[in-house]
């Protein structure tokens, strides 16, 4: 009698294996890196680390998403650029080529940070957010199965979300945003999944991803932190 | 019933457990050994379908015979393809112009030409083409329109010629009510017949025309036509139908296209095929009666292949008859003219036609060529030459270096362009080389300016590149002979022995070792010669059609044994494979032999391998789609053709065009099909579907390899050429390594250089197909994706000393990674007001070999990696030492410049921000800033504004840079005005660390505490 108890829920599992909805795979992810209880206490994520420019070669980066707030820098040869938005407000400032005033974010430019600046992802309580998932079935990523994922934002932005199937880590994202006159795709691998000490497990690496596919420059993190405040002098508008 | 259920479970359970115990190769394993698209796009290929946007012109939906789905979101600029996981061969595209992000995709060309493909269903997206999902109608094989209803999405209308080959239950008109969950056959007329068009009453989507058509194909003969052809109307949505032939001609009439004015839904034409006044037929009352009309050739051209017939959106006098040419009428229909044609040749032969409601003198239109653009009602078209479609049917290369690149394409003649080239491979560097349906193109192996090609019906022509000179080669009958029996697609073939000779067939095998000057005869007839399948003069069906397309019983594919001049196969198009093994003086038919292995008997003979490993090796591909068999079938022998082992596999799809073994390793194959492209690396015992950026579903129709870099070069039918650079890993390719955690391995030397195909032109138009890569690559198997922990390679030379360090990348399988043979870079001065990029450029390594420690997490993998000298450039010795000599010193004083500049800037960057925080100095603190600006503005450039970038500033730092850049872009002797350089630069920097050094004793010890601060990060 156990016998056949256990054959018959090993086999539901099986069939249920190609039944999971995309609640199931988004509960699963959260889950497996830190539980959503911890995640609910996520306000800000902070990040430490470096962009590789070639062999031998890493330029620092910082980088701060708090929803409203978002912030990002990048040094090289003693120069920074710099980006941040408060609000509806931003701007960014790139010294390379001796320019020392800072543009104003557009409204798109806008838009794409706000998309990307929610430290908790847009998948946490989407639908509070006003957003929808559907489930797409499994996938190939570069030669591992994965679940995918589709989240179409309040605005109409489509946000596809690739989880590896054994560890539901999320290993990729592919953002196609819809600016005011075009879309704007982006593409980010995720890797080195670790846990920090707030007890979430995070990526500390990504890659952009070109449109065939290639990937592209990495950024390594040496330290991710979380509900750190940031100095508010860093949003203030540079060369004014 | 207990035992019946637990027998049951425990084989659900036994079959996944087995799946999960064995670790085979598969396609996941093959990681990132990808194929480069290298076109030709300069002319396309055959396109069947355009749907556009009507609120959002700029987006368009196009399909291809064999390239799948290609969108465009800014009126043609740029192309993507975004069906590559599917079937290639599209039928009909229909867009929901209320939710346009969604877009259905009908697959299985309905143009039914001799090579037409087939599909697999009608697939929906409702994120733009993102993804897609098939919603049945998998047995259909064709489809050639779908209609959306104008006020519910949900409810779809399909029509399906259905089955070339054969009777089908699976073709007429469908429909669903349900967004695709579930079809109805709405209307069915017999096995023989389909639904070639429909249409719907503009302003009552409940009348609906359709156009039913009988017709089949075989090997040697095209029937279009017969009783069951007709057009019919419906009033109650495709419930019931009536036949509305009130002034058609009479007797059995073939393919039926169908249109109704948009502006006015009484207004209809029709173009009608038929045995006697066949032709163009308007209807002004929705079809109750019909009156033919005279119209030129072109209006009536050739139905089973042209069936678009367009009228204006706003204007119902304004018809389009896009065939042969490009027509209209301003009348609706009642006289016609040609396009003006101002700006040049469009290609002819037309299937598809969209036109802009927005803007009516918009359009774009499908072509066997490629899509073009109009913005003056059709009179001028703009060719968009991006889409890399073009539908090869064989290809060669040479032995140059890089190789070229030799193909023929369906409608678009024949092609020749080197496999690598500055910038890219672009349009402009494809030569044309002959004109027609192309085919095969054979270079002369001893000389590099001539070649063969053809066009169709095996018309062959030597072909001097240099003087553009074409001498007609084909074989011709002997007196009294009947004309020879070419296949459509002769083959002609050079030998892998004798440099001299070359082959070609009709149904004797012919040679020639003086350029097809002289042909000698060497066999008898080699087919069938099956009198009934020589009438091609009666092909055609209600109206004769017969270009060669449907010629038969003639020899296909030719192939000579590279162990031994005189073992000659050949294979025919009516199942004969014949071997001589005395350079033909007898032959023997093996396909008795062969459909003992299990192989339709009658099946064409698509490709013969002599394996390069063992002379009594044979390999043969089949097909026998023409007899409704889409089967794979693939078969080896061993013994010179006594007995065949048919070799098969799950994961086939598709009908078998070419195979081909390695000439390294005797267990690597590949077979490409008419439904993708498939290796095995154990000789045929297990199959994967190559996935590398090819799509699923790719038709690829012939394969050759290079053996100087390994590289196949793979020809599709409907994207042109993928070239899959240096397979050479796959012959390293283990059990061992599949196995374990992570391997390296081996790779072939890599030359130094850098680069010789780089340019610094932007592509000026058209599709640019990638170079190969030329850096070294480090390449690792890794049996499962790096989640946790970072990848990283280290380079160490042969005093042990690391060289660089690259991150590697994470994923399952085979991982290539690129190095650039560059050191780490220099540090380049910081304090400027502009950025240095010398500092992301490392010297370039020395020749030798290196050793590769890849640390993967906590697992470690060691190799080595050899770099030689370029062969290309050939730099002596001294040159390259000279090189690095000078390379070294300019490298050296970046750094040295960038030390003194942190030392200035430690002390220049606090004083500076005090002066902008207007804080008060002392004398002595504004002498030591005033100073240092100075010393400053020599070393590095200080310009500050938006338009600093225009503004040249002469510094020691950029003469560094100009001179680093300068040799380490270079492997060769630097020139004497570089070397001359050193010094002056050199004396600069003695003068500058002096000139510092004095001025730091003057007053840095004076003024550091009136402004004690951090230095700033950045400036």
């Amino acid at each position: 009698m156990r016998k056949t108890a256990i054959i018959i829920g090993l086999l539901f599992k099986l069939m249920n294996a190609s039944s999971q909805n995309a609640d199931e795979i988004i509960s699963k992810y959260y889950e497996a890196t830190g539980g959503k209880a911890l995640w609910s206490k996520v306000q800000s994520l902070k990040y430490e680390g470096h962009y590789v420019m070639g062999p031998g070669a890493f330029a620092p980066v910082n980088q701060y998403i708090a929803n409203e707030i978002s912030y990002s820098d990048f040094s090289w040869n003693g120069m920074t650029s710099k980006s941040a938005r408060n609000g509806d407000k931003g701007w960014s400032f790139t010294p390379w080529s001796g320019k020392r005033i800072a543009d104003p974010m557009t409204k798109d430019n806008i838009h794409g940070s706000k998309l990307m600046s929610d430290p908790q992802g847009l998948l946490f309580n989407y639908a509070q957010k006003g957003h929808f998932v559907e489930y797409l079935g499994t996938d190939d990523f570069d030669g591992t199965e994965v679940h995918k994922i589709k989240l179409t934002t309040k605005e109409g932005d489509f946000v596809y979300y690739y989880f590896d199937i054994e560890t539901f880590y999320l290993l990729k994202i592919y953002a196609k945003i819809k600016l005011s006159d075009k879309e704007q795709k982006v593409n980010t691998n995720y890797s080195d999944f670790k846990k920090n000490e707030f007890g979430i497990i995070l990526p500390y690496a990504n890659n952009w991803v070109n449109e065939q596919g290639d990937e592209g420059g990495l950024t390594q993190f040496k330290k991710i932190e979380v509900n750190v405040k940031i100095d508010d002098k860093l949003l203030e508008t540079p060369g004014k | 019933m207990k035992s019946i259920f637990s027998t049951y479970i425990f084989s659900i359970l036994l079959i996944s457990n087995q799946s999960f115990a064995q670790a085979k190769l598969t396609s996941a394993a093959l990681g990132k050994m990808e194929v480069r698209a290298i076109g030709p796009a300069v002319m396309g290929g055959r396109t069947t379908a355009i749907d556009g946007v009507n609120a959002d012109p700029k987006t368009l939906y196009i399909g291809t015979a064999g390239g799948g789905v290609w969108k465009t979101t800014n009126g043609g600029a740029q192309f993507t393809s975004v069906f590559d996981k599917h079937c290639q061969s599209i039928g009909a595209i229909a867009i929901d112009q209320k939710t346009p992000s969604t877009v259905w995709v009908g697959t299985g060309e309905s143009n039914m030409r001799n090579t037409v493909s087939i599909g697999n269903g009608i697939y929906k997206t409702t994120d733009d083409g993102e993804n897609w999902i098939r919603m049945g109608l998998e047995q259909t094989e064709h489809i050639s329109k779908i209609i959306i209803h104008p006020s519910n999405s949900d409810i779809i209308y399909v029509a399906a010629p259905g089955n070339l080959y054969n009777n089908s239950s699976e073709r007429g008109l469908f429909k669903t009510m349900d967004g695709g969950k579930t079809w109805k056959k709405l209307f069915f007329i017999n096995d023989s017949t389909g639904c070639a068009d429909i249409a719907m009453d503009p302003k009552n989507p409940e009348i609906l025309y359709c156009s039913m058509w009988e017709f089949r194909r075989k090997p040697f003969s095209f029937s279009s036509g017969g009783k069951g052809s007709g057009l019919f109307k419906s009033y109650d949505g495709g419930n019931t139908w009536k036949k509305i032939h009130q002034g058609f001609p009479l007797g059995d009439l073939g393919r039926i296209v169908i249109t109704v004015a948009p502006s006015d839904g009484k207004k209809l034409c029709a173009i009608v095929e038929a045995k006697e006044k066949a032709g163009l037929y308007i209807s002004e009352d929705a079809g109750e009666s019909w009156k033919s009309l005279s119209a030129d050739d072109n209006v009536t051209a050739r139905p089973f292949y042209f069936s678009t017939l367009v009228i204006d959106p706003l204007d119902a006098k304004k018809v389009y008859r896009p065939s042969f040419e490009f027509s209209m009428s301003n009348d609706g229909g009642y006289s016609w003219s040609r396009a003006e044609g101002r700006n040049g040749w469009v290609h002819s032969d037309m299937h598809a036609l969209w036109i802009n409601p927005l803007n009516t003198s918009h359009m774009y239109l499908a072509t066997d060529g490629g899509v073009y653009m109009s913005v003056d009602k059709g009179n001028n078209w703009l060719f968009l030459n991006s889409m890399p479609i073009s539908q090869l049917y064989h290809v060669a290369i040479d032995e140059q270096v890089p190789y070229r690149v030799y193909c023929g394409l369906q409608d678009n003649g024949s092609w020749t362009a080197a496999s690598q080239s500055s910038s890219g491979i672009e349009n402009s560097d494809w030569k044309n080389v002959g004109g027609g349906d192309g085919f095969w193109v054979q270079p002369d192996r001893e000389d590099p300016n001539y070649l063969y090609s053809e066009y169709q019906g095996g018309h062959i022509s030597k072909v001097n590149t240099k003087t553009n000179q074409y001498q007609d080669v084909q074989p011709q009958p002997l007196p009294g002979e009947k004309k020879l029996r070419f296949n459509w697609n002769t083959p002609i073939y050079t030998s892998p022995n004798n440099p001299k000779r070359i082959y070609t067939g009709a149904q004797f095998l012919f040679r020639s070792d003086n350029k097809g000057i002289t042909w000698e005869r060497i066999s008898g007839d080699l087919t069938t010669n099956d009198a009934s399948k020589q009438k091609q003069e009666e092909s055609g069906g209600v109206t004769t059609d017969n270009t060669s397309a449907e010629n038969h019983c003639t020899i296909f594919t030719i192939a000579e044994s590279p162990l031994d001049v005189n073992l000659i196969g050949v294979g025919t198009d009516d199942g004969n494979l014949q071997i001589s093994s005395d350079g033909g003086k007898t032959w023997k038919n093996v396909s008795k032999n062969i459909a003992a292995s299990g192989i339709a008997s009658q099946a064409w003979v698509s490709s013969i391998q002599f394996s390069h490993h063992d002379k009594n090796m044979i390999y043969a591909s089949f097909e026998n789609h023409m007899y409704g068999d889409m089967k794979t079938y693939l078969a080896v022998s061993k013994d010179l053709g006594n007995t065949w082992k048919r070799l098969n596999s799950e994961v086939f799809k598709g009908y078998a065009h070419k195979i081909l073994e390695d000439y390294a390793n005797p267990n690597v194959l590949f077979l490409g099909t008419e439904m993708g492209l498939y290796l095995t690396i154990d000789g045929g015992a297990n199959w994967l579907p190559w996935k590398g950026k090819v799509p699923e579903y790719a038709l690829v129709r012939d394969m050759v390899q290079d053996k100087k870099t390994n590289d196949i070069i793979v020809a599709t039918h409907g994207r042109g050429i993928f070239i899959l650079s240096d397979i050479s890993p796959l012959r390293n390719l283990t059990n061992e390594i599949i196995q374990s955690d992570i391997s390296i391995i081996p790779s072939k030397p890599t030359p130094i250089s850098t680069g010789h195909y780089g340019g610094s032109w932007p592509n000026l138009g058209g599709f640019t197909g990638e170079n190969a890569n030329e850096q070294a690559t480090i390449l690792y198997y890794m049996k499962n994706r790096q989640n946790s922990g970072s990848v990283k390679i280290e380079i160490y030379d042969g005093s042990g000393k690391m060289v660089a360090e690259i991150p590697g990348t994470k994923r399952k399988g085979l991982n290539i990674v690129s190095w650039d043979m560059r050191s780490n870079p220099p540090k380049t001065a910081a304090g400027g007001a502009k950025a240095d990029w010398a500092s992301t450029v490392g010297p370039l390594v020395e020749a030798g070999t290196y050793s590769i420690k890849i640390k993967a997490g906590e697992k470690i993998a060691e190799g080595k990696m050899t770099l030689i000298q370029d062969p290309i450039n050939a730099f002596s010795a001294e040159e390259v030492s000279k090189n690095r000599e000078v390379t070294k010193t300019a490298f050296n004083m970046e750094e040295e410049l960038a030390a003194l500049m942190d030392k200035i800037m430690a002390d220049y960057a606090p004083l500076k921000k005090a002066k902008d925080a207007k804080k008060t100095l002392s004398k002595d603190a504004q002498a030591y800033f005033t100073k240092l600006d100075a010393l400053r503005g020599k070393l590095v450039p200080v310009k500050e504004g938006n338009n600093a970038i225009f503004v040249d500033e002469e510094n020691t730092r950029e003469k560094i840079t100009d001179l680093y850049f300068g040799v380490s872009f270079y492997q060769g002797r630097p020139t004497d005005s570089q070397i001359q350089k050193i010094d002056y630069i050199r004396k600069e920097l003695d003068d500058a660390a002096k000139e510092y050094t004095t001025l730091e004793k003057q007053y840095a010890a004076k003024v550091r505490n009136e402004v004690k601060d951090k230095p700033v990060q950045g400036y």
